[in-house]
């Protein structure tokens, strides 16, 4: 679904203002990227809604676009905790399971959060700078210039980073066989 | 780097929106109009709500490039008044270094040759 298609009308059946639908349109937008696992027809569906509520309380909202990135990711969120356990993933190949997000578990949302709090607590503010230019695509080059340092300090601290972020997923890995040990010895006794 | 995306959406949330900067800041920083050093970078790394914003606004700007990269690339149309409209449109352009000399020498000459 294109985002033209996206019908975007008030409770009376009018169409939303503009500012409304240009904010809806690039938040659905911004969903289908960030979630290609959730069908465009249920972001489509609630990017609808979301301009409906919208276009009731429009006179309460300051920032329609802001207001329309909170809504629609707190939508998304509710929606992959509510509704992951009755979809089935389809196929059994890690590739699909990957693009299908079908480790999404209790679990694993725990052991999401413990490395997260991890990577929380060893990330400098400075670090987490870095990384978010890194994500960017950016280069040594480009880090140098944004934190006003030469270039060799931009190198050094990108290899710290990347570094630090190593530590944490190598204790993050240490922990797993212990926990799928015990899962394993409570099918066998089930089978 | 979907987990470091994941990371920055979810390990600082800030529902209340504590010094964040205004929209047109972060739609700056996604168009890269900011000056190196702006502390709105520090921000969104610290702020989950602001660095779904600023991807957001990401998106949006390259969709925008691509949209007027696409413009650009458009064939020109084989309509008559398109093409009328082509040749009566004479762009003015700005005169090379030494033609700029030249013109004002030849300027200079005719305005003290009388």
């Amino acid at each position: 679904m294109k985002r033209r298609e996206l019908h975007l009308i008030d409770a009376n059946g009018d169409p939303v203002s503009s500012a409304i639908r240009f904010a809806v349109e690039a938040t659905f937008d911004y969903s289908v990227a960030e979630h290609p696992e959730i069908d465009r027809a249920i972001l489509a569906n609630m990017a609808e809604h979301l301009a409906v509520s919208m276009e009731e309380n429009k006179e309460s909202i300051a920032s329609v676009r802001r207001y329309a990135y909170a809504a629609m990711r707190g939508r998304v969120r509710d929606w992959l905790r509510t509704k992951e356990a009755t979809e089935l993933a389809v196929g059994l190949g890690p590739e699909l399971d990957k693009c299908a997000r079908g480790s999404y578990s209790f679990q694993g949302e725990v052991d999401r959060k413990i490395l997260f709090e991890q990577m929380r607590s060893r990330l400098s503010e400075r670090d987490r700078q870095i990384l978010l230019l890194l994500q960017s695509h950016a280069g040594p080059a480009d880090i140098a210039t944004e934190l006003e340092i030469n270039y060799e300090a931009a190198t050094k601290a990108k290899q710290r980073v990347l570094e630090r972020l190593a530590e944490c997923f190598h204790a993050a890995r240490k922990e797993k066989p212990r926990r799928y040990a015990r899962v394993k010895d409570l099918t066998k006794e089930w089978i | 780097m979907d987990l470091i995306n994941e990371f920055f959406l979810e390990a600082f949330p800030n529902p209340e929106r504590v010094d964040c900067p205004p929209e047109e800041t972060l739609v700056a920083l996604a168009e890269e109009r900011l000056l190196p050093g702006d502390p709105t970078l520090l921000h969104v790394a610290s702020c989950s709500e602001c660095y779904a914003e600023y991807r957001g606004c990401c998106l949006e700007f390259q969709n925008k490039l691509q949209a007027g990269f696409e413009i650009g690339k458009k064939e020109p149309s084989m309509k008559w008044s398109s093409i009328a409209a082509d040749l009566r449109t004479e762009v003015p352009t700005r005169p090379k270094p030494l033609q700029g000399v030249r013109l004002w020498f030849t300027a200079f000459r005719r305005r003290y040759s009388r």
